[in-house]
């Protein structure tokens, strides 16, 4: 097992740089999850660590190694791919047993550690098919059967499970979970669906452009996301964005959204003082917006009159689709929740919930 | 199933289609028929089935021995130059499909561009070039020439289907510790046997079925392969018509075989399954 160190690391494609200056500290068995949108850098960054990439500067270690110009092989790391990349021409033992043939293991060695990864992931029947014969569950867990054989210091998925179906997925979802905690290997795992983030990592890094914008654990990333963009980018539904201006009444502190107007909380106020009169960008999530009689007791002094646009009965939850002033509000409110389209409703802002970010750096002010 | 109706135009179809077929199997039947024809019967029966089958024909293509060595020779010159193309184009196509070089591009577009030059303009550079290697009139000399010929179109073909083999498939065996040139001989080149067998196909009939070159390069009687010495045979037999008519059907043969065998091996569905498609 081994902790991984990515130290000032940089990669250009070109004249276009993809990764800029990442600098990252893997602990030992730590489930790391690399999530952002297409492009962000995030595939790139994980290939390098796998040797598929060379830096254009910068350092990545394994363990105590500077790993730059060690061989893929001799990295002690092993990869999942995104289309699983079994060998057609083999079946699925030999797919198992071609790295560690290569690493001319003895046979009595290869025939043991194929048989008890094959015994965990549950494939022992499948280890004389082809990939063809195989369905993408079975294919997904001799991908990741083959990568795990090898007892890698640091497993790497990329986007291991997205070319699974939704409900294939959350089940792999789980799998994967429990087997890290037995394996407890470190795993590197690069997805651009943040419930995926959210469900697996034990910290999850948040990538834009090339760029870590977070590197946290997954409460703390959604409690306290330190930009917009992570707010919006982790969370479903996302969250809401509300542009205010700052505005000092009487002692207190209001955020000023054109038609409506909202207390800021009295703990927030030392922070504020400094915006008044600017602008800034309030983040709600779905969930600290209220409707009904109760929330009109609680949180009645941030009321903010809504047209219902569109209502989702998801059975658990009912997600209302709103339209307050110019902004589009979403919320989530308990399932038995009745509202219908085109209806105005008052809705209620737990204002003690809110996130404030500066407009022109889109930093979080809390 | 549906079926077509019969429309005057699908009619006229199947009646062009039904005419080009005949007109192509015709000569195959006429050497057949005519090869087991004695050369009395040939004078009053051209064109029907045999009265009696005659294997006197095939008797007098092997008598004499010559037969066998010239079939040796066109077997030994179509294997050796198919086997050494294959070889070094699959090196070739590996780097021009996977490895990142210089001016891949260019060296690779100028390759193809050498398919369309006709043979017949390199012969007599190609002439003075053995013979100031002293390979004239070997056999060596002339398997450079065809593996010079045959390579273009075999770059091209095998980097193509080189190209198709999904990218990670190759990054997973470099994982798993292979070297550039175990990932070409244990994952590219067992992923690629439809394309080989293709190409094998492709350039053995070419090869086999080649006059041009083997005349001029391979002067001496010993060396004569089956197509030359059929030309041979066809002025010598020229009265005897199911003479020449056997061994023509002999030589078409050993390529109809290779074809037929390995007709079934062209489908393409070897990557079937590896990844998610």
């Amino acid at each position: 097992m081994a902790r991984v160190v990515l130290r000032n690391v940089v990669k250009n494609f070109g004249d276009v740089r993809i990764v800029k200056n990442v600098n990252l500290e893997i602990e030992d068995k730590e489930f790391l999850v690399l999530v952002g949108p297409s492009g962000c850098g995030k595939s790139t960054t994980l290939r390098m660590v796998a040797g598929l990439e060379d830096l254009t500067s910068g350092e990545i270690i394994i363990g105590d190694r500077i790993v730059n110009d060690v061989h893929p092989k001799d990295r002690g790391i092993a990869m999942v791919f995104q289309n699983y990349a079994l060998y057609p021409h083999m079946d699925v033992y030999e797919n198992m047993a071609f790295g560690l043939k290569l690493a001319k293991m003895p046979k009595a060695e290869i025939d043991k550690r194929i048989n008890e990864v094959a015994e965990t992931l549950g494939i022992t029947e499948l280890l004389k098919r082809k990939p063809k014969e195989l369905s993408g569950g079975q294919r997904q867990r001799v991908a990741v059967g083959r990568a795990i054989v090898r007892e890698p210091d640091v497993l790497l998925m990329d986007e291991p499970l997205s070319n699974l179906d939704a409900k294939l997925r959350v089940q792999m979802r789980t799998e994967l979970i429990k087997l890290h905690n037995r394996l407890k290997n470190t795993i590197i795992y690069v997805t651009h669906d943040q419930t995926e983030a959210m469900t697996m990592g034990t910290r999850i890094v948040v990538m834009k452009d090339g760029v870590i914008q977070q590197v946290a654990a997954p409460q703390e990333i959604y409690d306290k996301p330190v930009n917009v963009f992570v707010a919006g980018f982790i969370g479903s539904p996302t969250m809401n964005f509300i542009n205010c201006r700052v505005i000092s009444d009487d002692g207190k502190i209001t955020l000023d959204a054109g038609s409506f107007r909202l207390p800021a909380p009295a703990e927030r106020f030392t922070l504020l003082e400094k915006h008044i009169n600017k602008e800034v960008l309030m983040g709600i999530r779905p969930e600290n917006i209220h409707v009904g009689e109760n929330a009109a007791q609680t949180y009645g002094d941030s009321r903010v009159e809504a047209l219902v646009e569109v209502v989702e009965q998801l059975g658990s939850e009912v997600l209302l689709y709103l339209k307050a002033d110019r902004y589009s509000l979403t919320v989530r409110a308990q399932a038995g929740t009745r509202a219908a389209t085109e209806e105005s409703i008052p809705v209620f802002i737990n204002m003690n919930k809110i996130h404030i970010f500066e407009t022109e750096t889109e930093t979080a002010l809390f | 199933m549906t079926r077509n109706k019969l429309t005057p135009g699908v009619f006229l179809k199947h009646v062009v289609l039904m005419f080009m077929s005949l007109s192509a199997l015709f000569p195959i039947y006429f050497m057949v028929i005519t090869s087991f024809k004695t050369k009395e019967e040939y004078v009053y029966n051209k064109f029907n089935l045999p009265h009696s089958f005659s294997f006197e024909s095939y008797s007098q293509v092997f008598s004499g021995g010559n037969f066998i060595k010239w079939f040796a020779n066109s077997m030994l010159l179509t294997f050796s130059s198919v086997i050494v193309v294959a070889a070094i184009a699959s090196l070739a196509a590996y780097a021009f499909a996977r490895l990142r070089f210089r001016n891949k591009d260019i060296l690779l577009n100028f390759i193809i561009a050498l398919m369309v030059v006709p043979p017949v303009v390199m012969v007599i550079p190609l002439f003075n070039f053995l013979v100031d290697m002293g390979l004239i009139n070997t056999m060596y000399g002339v398997v450079i020439i065809y593996v010079g010929l045959l390579l273009p179109f075999s770059i091209f073909l095998l980097t193509s289907f080189f190209k198709s083999i999904p990218t990670s498939i190759i990054e997973a065996a470099y994982l798993d510790g292979c070297s550039t040139l175990q990932i070409l001989f244990r994952i590219i080149i067992p992923l690629s046997m439809p394309a080989f067998v293709t190409l094998t196909i492709v350039n053995v009939l070419w090869a086999w079925n080649e006059l041009m070159i083997a005349v001029i390069f391979l002067q001496d009687d010993s060396l004569k392969t089956l197509m030359v010495g059929l030309t041979a045979f066809q002025s010598r037999y020229n009265l005897n018509i199911p003479v020449t008519m056997a061994g023509l059907l002999i030589t078409t043969m050993t390529v109809l075989v290779l074809y037929i065998f390995g007709q079934r091996y062209f489908i393409k569905g070897m990557t079937a399954g590896s990844v998610k498609g």
